[in-house]
């Protein structure tokens, strides 16, 4: 392509900011890290983060390379509809559905613990958690809706604030080590690969969510070949670092022997009391409201990933059309958007009424049975990689195309295998409690559904069947018409694609 | 009062009351961009193969626009994809079909601040000219009367940008199905266009920069 018609096409700085924007490192530092260390009880945190991090640095190299054969190429599920069959990646959507509704509806459970200390330094006073969850979730609703510019120059600002937080929190904390010197046995192996080890993994993967999106951009960059897997790889090297570096400096502040202890017993607060102890109660409040736009960030980042998954399933027809459907005004997925709005409404009426425990029972179980089925998803479209590329191996290497995916299949599957095998340690349960096998058995009787779904609509309507992971680009076009069944526009018949 | 392809869609997309444009920015101008190569089409200068683009027809058209576009086609050695060609005609296009207009003296510009963000606003000087192209499409839509190529190319870029249920009732199952008819026999060149502006569409929407 020359280089007018490349002009002004997006560069690595803006996929990477545009890939973070669902990262909102504040909420996994403050958030995920202090409630990991509390409820697993486990050590090997900062290691889990670099080990996940190698793993899908490793698993995106064949999930890059096939990215250019893929229509949709944003969606776990386009790539399992295309290297495992279509009703394997209907399946796989659900999941997706599921997944992401999980990681976003947690969040409303924490925004509440976080904005608190706020209201009580600015009004002196605080609310029920639902009702701060509440006036998110209109905010989150609206933005959505809006589809207001803000993964713009804002949320790059608000991202480099937070980077700036927590490396300016990490280095105070190695300054203050918790006996006098540095201790490095929250990084040591030994801790990691201990009992419990699957639990760490799982949480490791909940901090590199939306990593995957970098594909969506391949049409958009500058030169797809590189920007694309150069942004991924810059993300992804950004996360693992950040986040076991928040990680370990919080066991070096509070020692490795009370860490678990401080998590459970300051939670949320740990980071910035740490911060306000070492730097002054300013840099503390700071640290605060930051973490509130960070949740509200990662809400809106989780409802927009939901939101377009409804709408691309939309457009191919395997939701009802009216989720293709979008707003006139603003370009957003309308109907797919309020639809994820009035799930995040029914779970914060739920729990409110049924004075569950936002903290634990919302975000922490929301978030882990969410980090797992975006797990099982990674697990399975890096199998239809490989799959995908036994039988087209034209146009790349044998690394790309072999060695890479088989090496990230056999890591990823020992991962799924250890998180599935100490799934109750990561939800803080004993064997026994329902969610201990309720939530995978969850995740595998929606992903049966979908295959269900998927091989009704091949016999039932084969035009729908045949778009199915293509996205935007399906062959069926469910245009906005709900008067009628048949599309407005069929795709030109000497098309490439049936 | 005759308009091109481009200057028509730009006053579909147009509320006529308020000069504010009815789509997002991003979907706006791939409409426009589509429009702007529909004229090329509709010209005979270009053709599309499979979805590639292809210059048949060197000589310059008389309108400066559309002479531009052309030149932009020639200056590239290799064929390009219809898509790449939105993409790229995308980021020019609103303004330079607003020229066209403002210069044949159809809209004023007005710049307008609200909040936080600059907005330009383009008023139609008279109202019946730039209500024009919707009232035909809805008639001629509505009747049954058969389209010229031209405004069956309009109806596709309306229908490929969401503004079908601004021109048509989504009720009036009669005129969807004329609509239907009419975007299946499209020239194949045309239908492509408008294909490929759809899905471009949904792909804007789906990297969430609408």
């Amino acid at each position: 392509m020359s280089t007018a018609l490349a002009a002004d096409r997006l560069g690595v700085p803006s996929v990477v900011f545009f890939v973070m924007s669902a990262a909102t490192p504040l909420t996994v530092v403050a958030g995920v890290i202090t409630l990991a260390y509390a409820i697993t009880g486990r050590l090997g945190l900062p290691l889990a983060f670099l080990l996940i991090g190698a793993l899908l640095a490793l698993f995106g190299v064949g999930y890059v390379a096939m990215s250019r054969h893929v229509a949709n190429a944003g969606a776990f599920y386009a790539y399992v509809s295309q290297g495992l069959g279509r009703p394997v990646g209907v399946g796989t959507a659900w999941v997706a559905l599921a997944a992401y509704n999980l990681l976003q509806v947690g969040l409303y459970g924490v925004i509440g613990a976080a904005a608190s200390p706020l209201l009580e330094l600015w009004f002196g006073f605080s609310l029920p958690w639902w009702v701060i969850a509440l006036v998110a979730w209109l905010i989150v609703g609206v933005l959505g809706l809006q589809q207001v510019d803000v993964n713009g120059k804002v949320l790059a600002v608000l991202l480099c604030a937070e980077v700036v937080v927590i490396v300016v929190f990490s280095v105070a904390s190695l300054g203050n080590p918790a006996g006098g010197t540095v201790s490095f046995t929250t990084l040591e192996p030994g801790n990691l690969f201990g009992s419990g080890v699957g639990a760490l993994l799982a949480l490791g993967v909940l901090g590199f969510v939306g990593f995957e999106a970098a594909t969506v951009f391949s049409e958009e960059s500058k030169n797809p070949r590189r920007t694309v897997p150069t942004a991924m790889y810059v993300a992804i090297g950004i996360i693992a670092l950040l986040y076991a570096l928040a990680a370990w400096a919080m066991s070096v502040a509070v020692g490795p022997e009370q860490i678990v202890a401080a998590a459970g017993e300051q939670g949320l607060d740990l980071i910035f009391n740490l911060a306000g102890t070492y730097l002054g109660s300013v840099f503390a409040d700071i640290g605060y409201a930051l973490l509130l736009t960070s949740l509200l960030a990662a809400m809106i980042a989780f409802h927009n990933i939901t939101a377009r998954y409804g709408f691309s399933l939309g457009r191919e027809r395997v939701l009802p059309a009216a989720f293709g459907r979008t707003s006139r005004r603003s370009g957003s997925p309308k109907v797919a958007s309020m639809v994820q709005s009035m799930i995040g409404l029914a779970v914060i009426v739920t729990y409110a009424v049924a004075g569950w425990d936002p903290l634990v029972q919302l975000f922490f179980w929301g978030g882990t049975s969410g980090g797992l089925g975006v797990l099982l998803l990674i697990a399975v479209t890096s199998v239809a990689v490989l799959a995908f590329f036994v039988r087209h191996p034209a146009g790349e290497n044998p690394w790309r195309r072999i060695a890479a995916p088989t090496l990230a299949i056999a890591g990823l599957a020992a991962v799924v295998w250890l998180a599935l095998a100490h799934f109750g340690t990561l939800l803080g349960v004993d064997d026994g409690h329902p969610l201990r096998w309720g939530v995978p058995a969850g995740y595998l009787a929606v992903a049966l559904l979908g295959i269900g779904w998927g091989l009704i609509l091949k016999t039932s309507r084969p035009q729908v069947y045949a778009g199915i992971g293509r996205g935007a680009k399906a062959v069926t076009s469910p245009l906005p018409q709900p008067h009628t069944t048949t599309p407005l526009l069929q795709a030109p018949t000497k098309g490439t694609h049936r | 009062v005759l308009l091109a392809l481009a200057d028509e869609f730009f006053f579909v997309a147009l509320d006529d009351r308020t000069g504010k444009l009815r789509l997002s920015p991003k979907v706006f101008g791939l409409g426009v961009a589509g429009a702007l190569l529909g004229e090329l089409l509709l010209a005979e200068r270009i053709t599309v193969e499979g979805d590639l683009v292809r210059v048949i027809d060197r000589r310059p058209p008389a309108d400066a626009l559309t002479h531009t576009i052309l030149d932009s086609l020639l200056a590239e050695t290799a064929t390009h994809p219809v898509r790449t060609w939105l993409i790229y005609l995308a980021r020019a296009a609103p303004e330079q079909v607003a020229d066209r207009l403002w210069r044949a003296g159809y809209i004023r510009r007005e710049k307008t601040r609200r909040l936080w963000h600059a907005e330009t606003i383009y008023p139609p000087t008279d109202i019946n000219t730039a209500y024009g192209p919707t009232a035909r499409l809805t008639h001629s839509l509505t009747t049954g009367r058969r389209l010229t190529w031209q405004e069956a190319t309009l109806a596709g870029l309306v229908v490929a940008t969401g503004l079908d249920g601004h021109v048509l009732f989504t009720t009036d199952a009669a005129a969807r199905e004329y609509l239907r008819h009419v975007l299946d026999h499209l020239l194949p060149p045309l239908h492509v266009l408008v294909w490929q502006l759809h899905a471009a569409v949904g792909d804007a929407v789906l990297t969430g920069r609408t």
